[in-house]
């Protein structure tokens, strides 16, 4: 192949009509009003901070520090998932980042299936992830962001052991740098300290299957694109969905159930694997979450799209989840 | 100087050609949708600032993009291992086109990003290298790295020099 081929390969991908968005706009909007809100929230958290340090340096008003930002948040030791799943604490660690230094977390298992959850305090912008990686297996998704409310999140851990090693790795992400003037220099944006408090739950699933709502029904249209077909089941029992379609299509898939968001979607065109490996929206209020993905099958022929689904990190026929596909064409 | 009377205007008249960047380096819509308002996002408050708007916005693209991927925070999970040879299958309608382009879709962000830049935007090696805050020798080397892993003929060498 030659350079000429790799630029009308580009050309051609970056040729094709974008998915339209009306409301980007008010969606850009709306980040930019979270980003304002979070910076002030930062902003009085350091100021709160400020305050309690010259409070303590005071002659005759010693106190004891007051739990401002950047302290560390505190985790349950159980709770109750909105299906009834209970989760108890099994091990427990605290990392700072930035930092250098792995941590590593020995995490006891009985068979049952470990979730992380996480919470963290300091900075927001710029934040940073801490991976999660356990011993001989695949790569694990990190943590989104820097959030005082608990995420969790499924982790693969082998099966039949007694413990798995958990590393965390405090690395920095995000440091890409800006240059803000024609030519002039490119600066690192400053990566400012978290405390993340990060906990692994073992659970136990509902004695019975808790079999979520209904997702609710796919848009007709989406800009120039109509709904062709959809498909709908409920996973574990429904892990496959074939359509039969021809030409430019898109994808589009939502989920609902406490694990909705760790069901992913690998498609396959012809058999072919497309490398393709997509997760699932949670669509409760507000405009559709549109999350599509383009596929260019060949015009005047009909091919044979497959859609494998597989739950990310530990799971339970008794947690399951609903799932709708949806193909769109012009 | 960029005013932010204007920045409302650039999102609906520029959007679509930085989305377009964004798709190629993102290989998803989605994806590419939620860089794209990232970086609409960060330029909106360093907008007052900002001399030449596109090309600051496709700069943020690019390092969200490669800082997204240090993250390991995306929805695609391209798989690291390229094939060892190339999917001709007519009959099934995968040519080599559609080899190379998942081939690019499985590069390092660094590499895609580079390969984007040079030969989608057409970008100089001194550009690229701005664009991406590395050095023209690593924009070289990169290229060079990103052409053999999709077997691309290097043999046009001013290609990779300009």
């Amino acid at each position: 192949m030659t350079v000429q081929d790799l630029r009308e390969v580009l050309r051609e991908h970056g040729a094709a009509a974008p998915p339209p968005n009306p409301a980007r706009r008010t969606q850009v909007e709306a980040r930019i009003r979270r980003r304002r809100l979070r910076s002030r929230a930062v902003a009085g958290g350091a100021i709160a901070a400020a305050v309690a340090l010259a409070a303590t340096l005071l002659p005759g008003t010693a106190q004891p520090p007051d739990q401002t930002a950047a302290t560390k948040p505190a985790l349950p030791d159980t709770f109750v998932a909105a299906d009834g799943t209970e989760y108890r604490k099994v091990a427990a660690t605290t990392v700072v980042t930035p930092g250098k230094k792995k941590v590593i977390v020995t995490v006891p298992l009985t068979g049952n299936p470990i979730d992380l959850a996480a919470s963290c305090t300091g900075a927001v912008r710029g934040s940073i992830t801490p991976s999660v990686a356990a011993a001989g297996l695949p790569p694990q998704h990190g943590l989104v962001a820097c959030s005082k409310e608990m995420q969790v999140l499924g982790l693969q851990v082998p099966k039949g052991a007694g413990k798995a090693e958990v590393v965390i790795d405090p690395m920095v992400a995000g440091t890409g740098c800006i240059q803000t003037k024609k030519n002039g220099p490119c600066d690192q944006p400053k990566i400012e300290r978290s405390v993340w408090s990060l906990a692994f739950y073992e659970w136990i699933p509902p004695a019975r299957p808790v079999i979520p709502e209904e997702p609710r029904a796919l848009p007709g249209r989406m800009g120039e694109m109509k709904l062709r077909k959809s498909e709908s089941g409920t996973w574990p029992e429904q892990d496959t969905v074939t359509f039969r379609t021809t030409g430019a299509i898109g994808l589009e898939k939502i989920c609902t159930g406490d694990l909705a968001s760790r069901l992913r979607f690998s498609v396959s065109v012809n058999g072919t694997d497309t490398g393709v490996n997509g997760s699932c929206a949670v669509w409760k209020r507000g405009d559709f979450p549109w999350a599509m993905g383009m596929h260019a099958l060949p015009e005047g022929k009909t091919s044979t799209v497959t859609l494998k689904l597989r739950m990310d990190g530990g799971s339970h026929p008794n947690r399951p989840v609903r799932w709708s596909v949806g193909v769109y064409g012009k | 100087m960029a005013d932010r009377s204007i920045f409302h205007d650039f999102v609906a008249t520029r959007s679509d050609r930085l989305l377009r960047t964004a798709y190629l380096l993102t290989h998803d819509w989605a994806l590419a949708e939620d860089l794209l308002q990232e970086a609409l996002t960060k330029a909106w408050f360093a907008w007052p600032r900002v001399e030449e708007p596109e090309p600051y916005v496709r700069r943020v693209i690019v390092t969200t993009f490669t800082s997204w991927w240090r993250r390991r925070w995306r929805r695609e999970l391209p798989s690291h291992d390229l094939p060892e040879t190339a999917h001709l299958d007519a009959t099934g309608g995968i040519d080599e086109h559609d080899s190379l382009w998942r081939a690019i879709g499985r590069l390092p962000a660094r590499q895609r990003a580079v390969i984007v830049l040079r030969f989608y935007e057409d970008l100089p090696v001194a550009e690229t290298a701005q664009a991406l805050g590395c050095e023209p020798g690593t924009v070289k080397s990169q290229t060079a790295k990103a052409l053999a892993k999709l077997r691309v003929d290097e043999s046009i060498v001013k290609e990779l020099q300009r």
